[in-house]
């Protein structure tokens, strides 16, 4: 539980660890592009090929995808189960009077599911190879511009990395509360799940105040190591574009390419 | 170097101010207890030397700059560091070295620059093989450690230590006052606020406060022979001087310089 702070990260020596977090950003998002760019279900070898290539390049084992998609599996089941009564179609397979099963629902189905678990995946991939700090940088370095427009580019990003570092320390302390009130008689084990819940409202306060408490004391501190908001700031960090970060931009750019083409020709 | 002007302060809805037209003068180079109970006003007062709190009335004055002056307050505090009490809450980032990096990239130094002061104050604390951990994985001496690299890198002339020790078990405690008489030895100036007077046997000198008013002001030698201005103050003398007292009492002469178990010991083995 206490290591929740560093994501799924998945501490690496890749090509793909090594990429700006800009760059995989971006990558990221490119990618989102091409998955619902995709209409008929056979293109989705387009986003796929690209997946496979980002995890053989990552040296990811594909035991960490299988463990991102674990959360989602009943939602997967859902939305199948959901397409396949709720979609209508000319080819039926099945007439059971009151339902219909046709050839179009089963497409449509294994299309949505196969879009959700594609998406899923390709985020996990941005996690798996980017420790929170460096997306903390490369989000901040990316919205910059738009600072232009007043838009809390610096604040975002030291929101996040304090939010990082206190996750861990907020774990602790709810444990420590929920100890407390247990040894005060508290029962957070029986009941239904709304006297449950009702339950939780004990440790959930005593962590409020003090996450209230935490907050002004590391203002504080902050303050005395001459913070001063993001005006004037440097990073020891750099963030490097390097000639790997354009060759990797390019080839997303070649696959979405390739993918309109594609979708243009058989329309 | 530290200069106090006839400094009163009252927080907002309070009857009683915190600091009640205190003077003070803290030279370079010295090692200065700031002791006194709950409310005696000694953190008001540390927190008076970096210009987290402004003076209700009269001055602070902190290497020739003025505390209340707003311009004067970065280049004040990137002389005077501040360590608090909570390890847990002065510590920003997840990674120890972003962490020490945090005070020099606020004032916007070059990254390589950066990268030196780092590692300069990461040796300074004896905690360079940790540079890359987590923070939350550390004891809270560690922490506490991490906490003075992070104000080392700014590079700072005067250390106060607000109550630092007082959330660290004894061993945490024993690691951060080492850490902090190495660095008073390369000539920081170092202040330390607290309520245990075992920490404060090796000072230069003690401020003892009381209701907002500095009570006494002496070397640890003459404080700790003030039995009944200690008492009255609410504070309890290390060990090693209460067993001094009480044999005092019994007759025996015992000299005021005994302060410390091996000083004890030496004074008392004649007399056996």
């Amino acid at each position: 539980m206490r290591d929740i702070t560093l994501g799924q990260f998945v501490a690496g020596n890749s090509i793909v660890h090594k990429l700006d977090p800009r760059t995989k950003i971006t990558i990221m998002l490119l990618y989102i592009v091409m998955t619902f760019l995709v209409k008929r279900i056979y293109f989705f070898a387009i986003p796929l090929a690209f997946l496979i290539m980002g995890l053989l390049l990552s040296r990811i084992s594909l035991k960490y995808i299988g463990r991102s998609l674990k959360p989602i599996r009943f939602l997967l089941v859902f939305m199948f189960l959901l397409n396949l009564i709720f979609t209508g179609g000319e080819t039926v397979l099945l007439d059971l009077g009151f339902w219909k099963l046709t050839l179009e629902a089963i497409l449509q189905s294994f299309f949505m599911t196969i879009r959700i678990v594609l998406l899923v995946a390709g985020a996990s991939m941005l996690t798996l190879t980017t420790s929170p700090i460096a997306l903390t940088d490369g989000i901040e370095k990316l919205l910059t511009p738009l600072k232009v427009f007043h838009f809390p580019a610096h604040e975002l990003a030291m929101m996040m990395t304090i939010a990082l570092r206190f996750i861990p320390t907020l774990m602790d302390e709810s444990e420590k509360i929920r100890n407390a009130q247990m040894a005060r008689g508290a029962d957070f084990e029986s009941g239904n799940i709304f006297r449950r819940v009702k339950s939780m409202i004990p440790i959930l306060i005593p962590l409020f105040v003090s996450s209230f408490r935490k907050a002004d004391e590391l203002a504080t501190a902050m303050e005395s190591r001459c913070y001063h908001g993001g005006e004037g700031r440097t990073r020891m960090h750099q963030l490097r574009f390097t000639k790997a970060d354009l060759f990797a931009l390019l080839i997303s750019l070649a696959f979405i390419a390739v993918l309109i083409v594609l979708l243009v020709l058989f329309k | 170097m530290i200069q106090f002007d006839h400094v009163t302060f009252r927080y907002e809805n309070a009857d009683e101010p915190a600091l009640c037209d205190v003077s003070l003068r803290i030279e370079e180079g010295s090692f200065v207890a700031i002791v006194g109970h709950n409310g005696s006003g000694k953190s008001t007062l540390a927190k008076h030397i970096n210009g987290l709190l402004l003076p209700s009335s009269g001055t602070v004055t902190v290497c020739g700059l003025q505390t209340n002056l707003e311009e004067n307050i970065l280049p004040i505090r990137q002389q005077v560091g501040m360590a608090f009490q909570n390890p847990d809450n002065q510590l920003v980032t997840t990674i120890v070295e972003e962490d020490v990096a945090f005070g020099p990239e606020n004032l916007g130094i070059e990254p390589n620059e950066i990268r030196s002061r780092v590692d300069e104050a990461l040796a300074s604390v004896g905690m360079t093989n940790y540079a890359e951990k987590a923070v939350h994985h550390l004891s809270g001496g560690q922490k506490q450690r991490i906490a003075i690299a992070g104000i080392l890198a700014l590079k700072p002339r005067i250390l106060v230590l607000d109550e630092a020790t007082a959330m660290l078990d004894p061993s945490g405690r024993k690691e951060l006052i080492d850490t902090v008489k190495s660095l008073h030895k390369t000539g920081m100036t170092v202040l330390m606020v607290t309520q245990y007077m075992e920490e404060t046997t090796e000072c230069d000198r003690i401020v003892v406060m009381n209701h907002g008013k500095v009570v006494c002001d002496d070397t640890p030698k003459a404080v700790f022979s003030e039995v009944e201005l200690l008492a009255e103050s609410n504070l309890v003398p290390p060990e090693t001087v209460k067993v001094r007292n009480a044999l005092r009492e019994l007759g025996y002469s015992i000299p005021d310089s005994v302060l410390n178990a091996e000083q004890l010991a030496e004074a008392v083995c004649p007399l056996l």
